[in-house]
Parts: C-alpha cells; structure tokens; sequence
C-alpha cells in the first residue's frame, strides 16, 4: 500500500469535516455549541492508543462501521462533565449520573455524534456507511479496547505494518493509522475525543479514492515513525545520564495536521525551554519544553546542593535542550543518511503556545500541513516532564523518504 | 442603537483560535490564545455593541512563496491579515455593526527567535499588513501592543472593544 502526502491532506480534511458533522450534531440535539479543536491523523502504535485513554481517565461510546469503508469510531470523553449535555436527549438523566438513564444518555450522545461523522465519510466516497449499535465502555476497561484497536471479527484495524494484518503477527509496536479529532464544548464544559481506526483495506480505498498514484510505501512512513520513536528513547536516556533520574518515553507520535493547529497542542500556561532550528534534509525547527516546575527540578538536578542563580538555571536548561535535541535527531540523520545540523539553543520562558508560533509561522510561507512530531519524556515519580516538539519542512521531509523507499520494482 | 433591544443574550465566552476568527455582542467576550509572530486584530463598533476578534498567522495569502504546490481552497479565510479583515468586517456588519463607527485595536506581532533560515520579520510584517487592510477601510487603529520578544493572549469584551493582552506569568495590560 503506497500512501503520499494527498491521500494525508484528504484524511485530514475528511476528519476535519466529519469532526464538524458531529460538532453540529451535538449542538442540534443538545443545544451547547461546540467546536473542533484539533484534528490530527496519527501513526500510532496500539499501545500509544490505549496510554491515551487510560492518562485521561476517559469513558468511552464505541460504534462500528461497514458499508463504503469498514472500521471502529470511538467517542471518548469525561464522564462526569459530558453526563451534564444529556439532559437534552434524556430529559433528568443528570440527577443520577452514575446511573442506567445517564449512560442510555451518553450512549446516544455517542451515536448522534459519531453518526454525523460518518456521514461527513460517507459524502466524501459517493457510498453509504452502516454503524451498528453503541457500547459503552467503562474506564480500566482493557479488553474492551483491546477489541477495537486490535484484531476483530472484521478484521484488524487499520494495519500498516507489512504482514502485521496476517493474524498473529499483531503486537504492541506495530502501527496503525487513527483519526484523533478533540471537539470541546464552547465554554468548555466538556470535551470529547473522537477516535477513528479504519481496517487496511478501508485505509487503501481512501487512498485510491483520492486518485493519486505516486505515494510513497506506507512502510516507509512506519519507518520514519519508528525511528521517532527510537530518537525520543535516545533523548530519554541522555536525559537520565545528564539529570541521574531515570525517565521514560511517555509519548512518541507522528502525526499530520493542518498546519494552524500546531500551537493549540499547547495551551495559554506557561513553559521553560528552549527552541532550536536545525538545517539539512530535512531542515525545520524543534521546541524543549518543560512546566515551571519540571524546569526547577532539572535545573537542581544537574547543579545538586548548589544555590544557583537565575542565569544559571538557564543556561542548564539550554545545555538539556542541546543534548535532548542531539539525541533525538541523530538517528533521524543516520537513517535517513544525512546530516542535520543544530542550531545554538534560544532559551525561552513564556506562554506554551506562544513560544511554538513562531515556529508554525515560519513553515505556513510555504506549507498548509504539517508533519508534527510530538514526544513526552517523563519521570516515573513526576519529578519533571520533558515535551518534545518538532516540526521538520513537508517537502524536504517527503525528499527524505523518497530516498529512504526502497526502488519500485 | 443596539442589535438586540429585548432579552439581551447571556454573556458567552468565545474562543477564537489560531487562523480563525469571530463576532460576538454585548457584553460576551472573545478570546485567543498563543499569538507569537502571529496577529491579533480586535474590532469594535461600541454604539452597536458588537465586537470582532481575528487571529491572523501571515499578512497575505499572495504572500506565500511559490512552489507551495495546491492552492488554499478550504483553509481557513482567518489565516491571512488581508482576508481577515475584509471578512471580519463584513461579519460585524451582518451583526448589525456599522463600518463607519469600528474601531480596532492591535496585540501580536512579535519577534521571539531570530531563525538563520527565516526571511525574518514575519511579526512585522503582519503587524503592517493589519494597518494597511484597515487604513483602506477606513477604520481607525486606537491602541495597539505589538512587536517585542513575547508571547500574547487576549481577551476582547465584545461591546467596549476593551481588549487586555495577557503576557506569560499573568502580566496584563488593557488597551
């Protein structure tokens, strides 16, 4: 299966567009507008997809689909704050949110709104998409999940991997394409994660739909994705060799979104760290960031027992943002057989997605879409909590991994 | 003359994100978040009561460079200063504003980083396209808070046109 960047454009927009159906949907139905705030179409790993909902505590409505393309959506979302919207469709659900009548509620929510998503697909291919009932799925609820993001009655979901989609191949590692759109209630209430995971062979008919021939093999963006992946793993443990405290990848994606909502992956609070540029194939720039405390907290640990001032502070946050940068590029410039280079660390102390904006800015000259890879880094007693944030140049991404696909035959 | 005369609308809290922009009344408020290079254009009709707020990343959709291969159909009109505006007004008209009587205020358009690679200046450049597409139009730029090495946030009360620009670290400055 050959993906390129068209086919990317058109999932982001098809997402985009269902994300809009079920935003309507629900302000229909239950009279609280509500906006996308994020659309992104992710190469993520199953296990990627489970730590997703089990950090945010979220429930979730699931619903499969057949027809047109074949698949999962999943509408997840906090119990608590969403069971106050289903008044509307059930009038006093509410006075028990916990109870029966509040989750016949949500599952309904569920189905109207995951309903208007897949209509926005359906428009798109010509064909109609059947959905079957909601399930509700509870919180902790592993297996559950584990019947949607890996392998089903009908079929795996949206396997990449070569021979992954061969029954027991199927691990933790390998990698699925998913549609994550975070919709959120305008006073912010609630919001709610769609999640949408189509089989392979739905994901090929997508891509033949949009007409393009020229892609590039879907491996060689697993590849670019491992390679992520091992570059944050690098990171991590210079991390723990520079600081003495063990940490662990946290998160590790790669995603491809319209590029003006880059900087609200971050929110208004602030953040400490620095932003360097890096040059080569491809260029593009790469933003450490840490919250106040974290920054504290690495700061004391690469200068223990002494009374550092602030501008020694800051200049250990820049030498961790050099070594955090070094170690997650540099496996990106032996894969790809280049060489990249970086620039001195700009140490920046200011509003999260303020300091990211500029960056976006820079690339919105000359691209609409981003390929934005976003990476945590965090210690297992919360000691601090390192974000990674790069975005290398669409088009001398893409020369990249023409040169790193293997010669058609 | 105020666009509603009975049961005015509860104030609403409005969030107005990065490319796009919106319209509120009264005493309802718009908010965007995050604004670096990028430029935040706050208009106000005050006799009408009716406030718009865009949050513009370039200065011109003629600007970007060629060899940016499709064209934008579909983007967002809210991503360039010089679609922005003409489309902001337009939609504060159609609230009941008049063009004559708005008003604007400015907040963005800094420069944080100064990248090699970067034809630079991005911040300015919006900032200047915003008062070129007003000037045009007529409409009076009263206060502005641009430029410097910092990031923004603002917070527009539809009705005044008061605007306050938050900085990191709670720092706010009403304009």
């Amino acid at each position: 299966m050959n993906l390129d960047v068209e086919s990317l454009r058109t999932f982001s927009d098809l997402a985009q567009s269902g994300a809009e159906e079920a935003a309507d949907s629900l302000a229909t139905l239950t009279g609280f507008d509500a906006r996308v705030a994020v659309t992104k179409v992710e190469m993520s790993t199953r296990s990627d997809v489970r730590r997703q909902f089990r950090e945010r505590d979220l429930v979730s409505v699931h619903i499969g689909f057949s027809g047109g393309i074949e698949g999962r959506t999943i509408l997840a979302f906090d119990r608590e704050r969403a069971v106050s919207l289903v008044d509307a469709l059930v009038p006093g659900a509410s006075d028990d949110p916990d109870g029966d009548l509040a989750t016949s509620g949500l599952k309904e929510l569920g189905n109207i709104m995951l309903g208007g998503f897949i209509d926005g697909w359906a428009d798109f291919l010509g064909e109609s998409i059947d959905i079957t009932t909601p399930t509700y799925v509870e919180l902790d609820s592993d297996r559950s999940l584990e019947d949607v993001i890996a392998a089903s009655g009908d079929g795996p979901a949206g396997e990449l991997d070569p021979g992954a989609s061969l029954t027991d191949h199927r691990t933790d590692t390998s990698h699925i394409l998913a549609f994550r759109n975070q919709l959120e209630t305008v006073d912010e209430e609630a919001g709610f994660y769609i999640y949408m995971l189509p089989t392979r062979g739905s994901v090929q008919r997508i891509v033949d739909a949009t007409g393009q021939d020229d892609g590039l093999p879907v491996e060689t963006f697993t590849s670019f994705s491992r390679m992520v992946t091992e570059g944050s793993a690098q990171a991590s443990e210079d991390l723990t060799a520079m600081t003495g405290i063990d940490t662990n990848v946290d998160v590790s994606r790669l995603s491809f979104v319209p590029i003006e909502s880059v900087p609200m992956q971050l929110t208004d609070e602030a953040r400490r760290g620095v932003v360097l540029e890096f040059t080569g194939t491809p260029s593009g720039y790469i933003a450490i960031l840490f919250d106040p405390e974290s920054a504290e907290s690495v700061a004391d640990a690469l200068m223990p027992g002494i009374d550092a001032d602030p501008a020694m502070r800051q200049s250990a946050i820049q030498e961790i943002g050099n070594i955090v940068t070094s170690g997650f590029l540099d496996g990106w410039a032996n894969t790809l057989e280049t060489t990249i280079d970086i620039s001195t660390p700009t140490y920046v102390d200011d509003i999260g997605s303020a300091i990211v904006d500029p960056l976006v800015t820079e690339l919105a000259q000359t691209q609409e879409y981003a390929f934005l890879i976003d990476s945590a880094i965090a210690t297992p007693d919360e000691t601090f909590t390192c974000d990674i944030y790069a975005l290398p140049d669409e088009r001398e991404l893409r020369s990249a991994f023409e040169q790193l696909a293997p010669e058609p035959n | 003359m105020k666009v509603y005369t009975t049961d005015p609308p509860t104030p609403e809290r409005i969030k107005v994100g990065v490319a796009e922009y919106g319209v509120a009344e009264g005493e309802s408020t718009l908010v965007t978040s995050g604004l670096g290079s990028c430029v935040g254009i706050a208009l106000a009709d005050t006799d009408a009561g009716v406030g718009g707020l865009a949050h513009a990343m370039l200065p011109s959709a003629e600007d970007r460079t060629a060899g940016s291969e499709s064209g934008d159909g579909g983007r967002p009109a809210g991503k360039y200063v010089d679609t922005a505006v003409p489309d902001l007004v337009a939609a504060m008209a159609d609230r009941g504003a008049h063009r004559s009587r708005i008003e604007a205020r400015l907040a963005g358009g800094s420069a944080m980083f100064e990248f090699s690679s970067a034809d630079g200046g991005v911040g300015d450049r919006n900032v200047a396209a915003a008062k070129a597409a007003l000037a045009e139009r007529d409409v009076p730029v009263v206060a502005t808070d641009v430029g410097g090495d910092h990031g923004r946030s603002l917070t527009l009360t539809a009705g005044t046109g008061e605007l306050s620009v938050r900085r990191a670290h709670g720092d706010t400055r009403v304009i």
